[in-house]
C-alpha cells in the first residue's frame, strides 16, 4: 500500500482513538453518575470502590464498543479522502484492487498514488472532536451533580421535619429523653380507673390494677426511652400471664383438640371472636360496647359447631354405609366414644370441678350418657330430640363461661392499646398477643396484638390514621344523663366545664394546657368530620 | 506499446477527435463527448432532434475523423428491408452465364446514418435493428458480417409525429443511448451561420482509424469499477422499476415501466470509457450519474403523474438518482 496513505490511516487511526477514549470517558462517567445518583438517593450506597469498577467498565465497554465501529479500514479511510477531496473514488479503487495486477490497474495505482502526494498535509484534519468533547463534558456535569446533589438533598431533608410525625424516632436519635408528664400520668390513672371498674373477675382484676400502679410508681424513676420502654413492656407481659392464667379456655381446648379438632376451634374462636369484629378497643367506651355483643357473637360461634356436631351425631340407630370405607356405622358406635373422648378431655384439661367450663361440659357429658342408654329402646327422633335438647341446655351455660374469659382478653387488649398510646409504642416493641386466637383471614387487630397497627396516636377520640384525629359522632357515656351520647354535641358542654375549673383554680396550669390542646384536637377532628359529611 | 502509452494514446486521440470535429459542429461538446463514447463502447445511438440542427454533418464529420466508411439511409414509408441490406441481383458474367450476386445495401458501411427511422415500417425497423444487434446480414440463407467498428446513428424527428411508425420500447433498448439534440444557442447559430458561408462540405480530417477504435474499446474493458459504484449503477435501473421492492419513491409515483438490465451493461460499458476519455483510470460516481440520462431516457417510460407534474424524462431520472445513495 501506498505509503502516504499508510500515514493517512494511521492518522486516522490516531483520531479514531481519541474519539473512542473519549467517548468510554463519557459512558464510566455516565454509567457511574446515574448509578451513583440512583443508589445514593435510595439509600443504598454501595463500597467506592464498586463505583470505580463500574466506571472503568462501562468506559472500557463504551470505548470497546465504539471502537469497533469506528476503526478505521483501509476502505473507509478511502472513500473518507474520497469524498473530502472530490477524488472521484480514485483511493477506494486503488484500496478494492490492491491486491490485483493488471495493466489499467497498475495505472489506476500510480495515479492515486501521485494524486495522494499531492493532497497538500494541512487539509487532514480531525472531524467532529469538539462534539465528542463535548458529550464528555455532558458527562461529567453529571458524575459531579451526582456525588453532590445528594448530599444536598440529605441535608435539605434532615432540616424540615416538618412532615414527620413527632413521635417518630430520628435517626441520629436513638434513645431520646422520657420525660413521664402529667398527661402520661392522667392518662394511666384514667386507664386504672377503667379496669378497676371492669367487670373482670375480682381477683383478676386486683392483680391486674396492682400491676398498673406498680407502673406508675416505676416510670417515675424512668429517663429515657428504652428505659421506659422495657417497663411497659415488663407490665404488660405480667398482665398477659395473669389473664392467661385466669383463662382455662386453654386447658380444655387442647384437651378436646384429641377428639374433635371442630370443637376445640370453636372454644378458641369464641374467646378471639374480637378479632373478627371491626370494632378498635382502644377506648373504655367501645370495650363497653363490646362487652353488650360478646354473649351474641360467641352464640353465633357456637351455633355454627352445634350444627356440625349434630349432623355428626345423628346417625340411624340402626346403621349408615359409610361412603369411603363401606362399613355400616350406628348411632351407637358414633355416640358411645363421643362421651368416652369428652369424659377423658375433662380429666386431661385438669380444670377444676368448680369451674363454669368443667360443670357446663359435666352436663353436657351426662345427658349423652342418659341418650346413650336409651339406644335401642326409643326410636331415632326421640333419641334425636333427647340431642337437640342437651345442645341446646349447653349453649347457655358454655357460652357463659366464654363470655368472662374472652372480656378478659378484651380487657387485656385494651389495656396494651391505651399503654401504646399513652406512650407511643409500636406494635412490634410488645410482646406477640393471643397469635392462636387470631383467623388465618383476620384483618382486624386493633391493638398492638395486630400485626398491622403501628398507631401510637395517642386520642382515642375517633377513628384515626397516623398524623389525622378525626372527629366522631361516636357514642360516649355521659354520666349526667346517664345514657350514651354523642360526644360532639356535648363537646362544648364538658369544654365549658373545664374552663370553669380552670377558672376556678382547680387545675393545675400544666393540665390544663394538656386539656386545652386535648379539646383542640377534639374539635379539629369534629371540623375534619363535618367537612367529609 | 506499453499499456500507459495506450491510455496516453487514448486521451490524445479523443482530444484529437474533439478538435476535428469542432472545425464542421459548432457547440455539442455533450453530445460529440457522448456519440465517441457509444462509438468506443461499441454501441448504438438515438438522435432526437429538429430538422437542421447539423445531426446528419456531425455523423458525416464523424466518418471522416475515424477514417470509417460512411452510409447515410433517408428512411421513408415505402423503403423495403432489401433496400437496407441489399439483395441478390442476377447478373450476366463475361461468358454471358446468369448468375446471382448479392448486391450490399447501404447497410455495409462503418458509420450508418439511419435518418428518421421512425418513418420506415415496422418490418423495414426491424431489419435495420437486426443487423444494429447482429452486426452481420442473412440473405438467401448467405450471411454477411459487417466490418468492425459498425456504428448506427439513428435519428427522429421529435415534431413530425404523422405518418410515423414510433419504435418500439423493445426496439429502443437496442440503442446504447438517446441524445437530444437541442437548438444551438445564438452564439452557436452566428458559428454556425459564419462557418456555412465559407463552404457547407465538411472539412474535417482523418485523425484515427478503425483499429484504433477497436484498441480503444478493448483498453477501457479492463478500467476497474469498484463494487459501491457498481452498486450504485445497478441500484439505480433496478429503482426504476415502480413494481420491485427496491422501487424507488419517484418509480412508484412516476414510471409506468423501467429499464431493463441492458441498461446496467450500458452505464457500466460507458463509464469505463467515460473515464479514460477524462483521463481517469477508474469509474466514479460521476461517470454513472453523467450517463444516466443518455442510457435511460429512452428505456423509461413515465406514466401521467409526471406529466401531469409537468415533469419530463430527463425530470424524473434527476430525482432518481438523488434517491440514491453513495455506499
Amino acid at each position: 500500500m501506498d505509503e502516504k496513505f499508510k500515514k493517512i490511516k494511521t492518522k486516522c487511526l490516531i483520531e479514531a482513538l481519541i474519539k473512542c477514549a473519549v467517548i468510554g470517558i463519557s459512558s464510566g462517567l455516565f454509567v457511574t453518575g446515574i448509578i451513583l445518583l440512583s443508589l445514593v438517593l435510595t439509600n443504598n450506597p454501595i463500597h467506592w470502590a464498586f463505583y470505580i469498577l463500574i466506571g472503568l467498565g462501562s468506559a472500557l465497554a463504551g470505548g470497546g464498543v465504539s471502537f469497533l465501529f469506528m476503526r478505521p479500514s483501509d476502505m473507509r479511510v478511502a472513500k473518507k479522502y474520497d469524498t473530502e477531496f472530490c477524488l472521484n473514488e480514485k483511493l477506494q479503487t486503488m484500496v478494492a484492487f490492491s491486491g490485483q495486477e493488471g495493466e489499467i490497474i497498475s495505472l489506476q495505482r500510480q495515479n492515486a498514488a501521485e494524486t495522494l502526494a499531492a493532497l497538500p498535509a494541512r487539509k487532514v484534519r480531525f472531524s467532529q472532536i469538539w462534539q465528542y468533547c463535548l458529550c464528555a463534558v455532558l458527562a461529567l456535569a453529571l458524575f459531579f451533580s451526582a456525588v453532590f446533589i445528594p448530599v444536598s438533598a440529605q441535608e435539605g431533608g434532615n432540616q424540615g421535619g416538618g412532615d414527620e410525625p413527632p413521635e417518630q424516632q430520628k435517626p441520629e436519635e436513638e434513645n431520646p429523653v422520657f420525660e413521664y408528664d402529667l398527661f402520661m400520668q392522667s392518662a394511666l390513672t384514667e386507664l386504672i380507673l377503667n379496669v378497676r371498674e371492669s367487670s373482670l373477675e375480682q381477683n383478676l382484676r386486683n392483680a391486674v390494677v396492682e400491676e398498673l400502679e406498680n407502673l406508675d410508681v416505676n416510670l417515675n424513676s424512668v429517663d429515657n426511652r428504652k428505659k421506659m420502654v422495657e417497663t411497659v413492656v415488663a407490665s404488660v407481659e405480667v398482665i398477659d400471664a395473669l389473664v392467661d392464667e385466669a383463662n382455662s379456655f386453654r386447658k380444655l381446648s387442647d384437651a378436646i383438640a384429641g377428639f374433635d379438632e371442630i370443637f376445640a376451634t370453636a372454644i378458641r374462636e369464641s374467646v378471639g371472636v374480637y378479632n373478627s369484629s371491626s370494632t378498635p378497643l382502644n377506648d373504655i367506651v367501645r370495650v363497653r360496647a363490646f362487652e353488650l355483643k360478646i354473649g351474641d357473637l360467641i352464640e353465633i360461634v357456637l351455633e355454627e359447631f352445634f350444627t356440625k356436631a349434630k349432623t355428626a351425631l345423628k346417625i340411624p340407630q340402626e346403621g349408615i354405609e359409610n361412603e369411603d370405607t363401606g362399613e355400616i356405622v350406628k348411632f351407637a358406635d358414633v355416640l358411645n366414644p363421643y362421651i368416652l373422648n369428652l369424659g377423658l378431655a375433662l380429666e386431661l384439661s385438669e380444670l377444676d370441678e368448680s369451674e363454669d367450663f368443667y360443670i357446663a361440659l359435666d352436663k353436657f357429658n351426662s345427658a349423652l350418657t342418659v341418650i346413650s342408654g336409651k339406644i335401642g329402646k326409643y326410636s331415632d327422633k326421640t333419641l334425636f330430640k333427647d340431642l337437640d335438647d342437651a345442645f341446646s341446655a349447653l349453649g347457655p351455660e358454655l357460652n357463659s363461661a366464654l363470655s368472662v374469659e374472652c372480656y378478659s382478653y378484651v380487657i387485656n387488649l385494651f389495656i396494651r392499646n391505651r399503654l401504646a398510646d399513652i406512650f407511643s409504642i409500636k406494635a412490634n416493641e410488645f410482646p406477640e398477643f393471643n397469635e392462636d386466637l387470631v383467623p388465618d383471614d383476620n384483618n382486624g387487630g386493633d391493638g398492638p396484638g395486630g400485626e398491622d397497627n403501628d398507631d401510637p396516636s395517642g386520642s382515642g377520640g375517633g377513628n384515626g390514621d397516623y398524623d389525622f384525629i378525626y372527629g366522631s359522632d361516636d357514642v360516649i357515656y355521659d354520666p349526667d344523663r346517664a345514657d350514651y351520647v354523642k360526644f360532639g354535641e356535648v363537646l362544648d358542654e364538658y369544654y365549658a366545664k373545664m374552663q370553669n375549673k380552670v377558672i376556678a383554680g382547680e387545675v393545675p396550669t400544666d393540665l390544663a394546657k394538656i386539656m386545652e390542646m386535648y379539646f383542640e384536637i377534639l374539635y379539629n377532628g369534629i371540623k375534619n368530620d363535618e367537612v367529609e359529611q | 506499446m506499453e499499456s500507459s502509452e495506450k491510455v496516453i494514446q487514448f486521451s490524445k486521440s479523443i482530444a484529437t477527435i474533439k478538435q476535428e470535429l469542432s472545425k464542421d459542429v459548432v457547440g455539442q461538446e455533450d453530445i460529440i463527448d457522448n456519440i465517441i463514447t457509444a462509438i468506443i463502447a461499441g454501441g448504438n445511438v438515438l438522435l432526437e432532434g429538429v430538422p437542421g440542427v447539423g445531426k446528419t454533418r456531425l455523423v458525416r464529420s464523424l466518418g471522416k475523423t475515424l477514417s470509417l466508411s460512411f452510409s447515410r439511409i433517408q428512411f421513408t414509408p415505402d423503403l423495403m428491408p432489401s433496400d437496407v441490406t441489399g439483395t441478390n441481383v442476377i447478373e450476366k458474367d463475361d461468358k454471358g452465364k446468369m448468375n446471382t450476386v448479392f448486391q450490399r445495401g447501404p447497410i455495409f458501411a462503418n458509420l450508418v446514418l439511419a435518418d428518421e427511422i421512425n418513418r420506415a415500417t415496422p418490418k423495414t425497423q426491424s431489419a435495420m435493428l437486426e443487423v444494429m444487434q447482429e452486426h452481420k446480414v442473412t440473405v438467401a440463407k448467405q450471411t454477411y458480417k459487417l466490418d468492425e467498428p459498425f456504428f448506427v446513428l439513428a435519428t427522429q424527428n421529435p415534431i413530425e409525429q404523422d405518418g410515423t411508425y414510433p419504435l418500439p420500447e423493445a426496439q429502443m433498448d437496442r440503442f446504447m443511448f438517446k441524445l437530444i439534440v437541442k437548438f444551438p444557442t445564438v452564439e452557436e447559430l452566428k458559428g454556425i451561420v459564419n462557418m456555412t458561408q465559407i463552404t457547407m462540405d465538411e472539412t474535417a480530417t482523418a485523425v484515427v482509424d478503425g483499429k484504433t477504435i477497436l484498441e480503444m474499446r478493448e483498453l477501457s474493458k479492463n478500467v476497474p469499477v469498484i463494487d459501491e459504484v457498481l452498486s450504485f449503477a445497478t441500484n439505480l435501473v433496478a429503482s426504476t422499476h415502480p413494481e420491485l421492492d427496491k422501487a424507488s419513491p419517484t418509480a412508484q409515483k412516476y414510471i409506468k415501466y423501467g429499464a431493463s438490465p441492458r441498461a446496467a451493461q450500458a452505464l457500466i460499458t460507458c463509464a469505463k470509457v467515460r473515464a479514460l476519455m477524462n483521463g481517469n483510470y477508474n469509474v466514479s460516481y460521476d461517470d454513472i450519474k453523467a450517463l444516466a440520462y443518455p442510457v435511460l431516457r429512452h428505456r423509461i417510460k413515465i406514466n401521467y403523474n409526471a406529466v401531469n407534474d409537468k415533469l419530463s424524462v430527463d425530470d424524473v431520472i434527476k430525482l432518481l438518482i438523488s434517491e440514491q445513495k453513495h455506499n
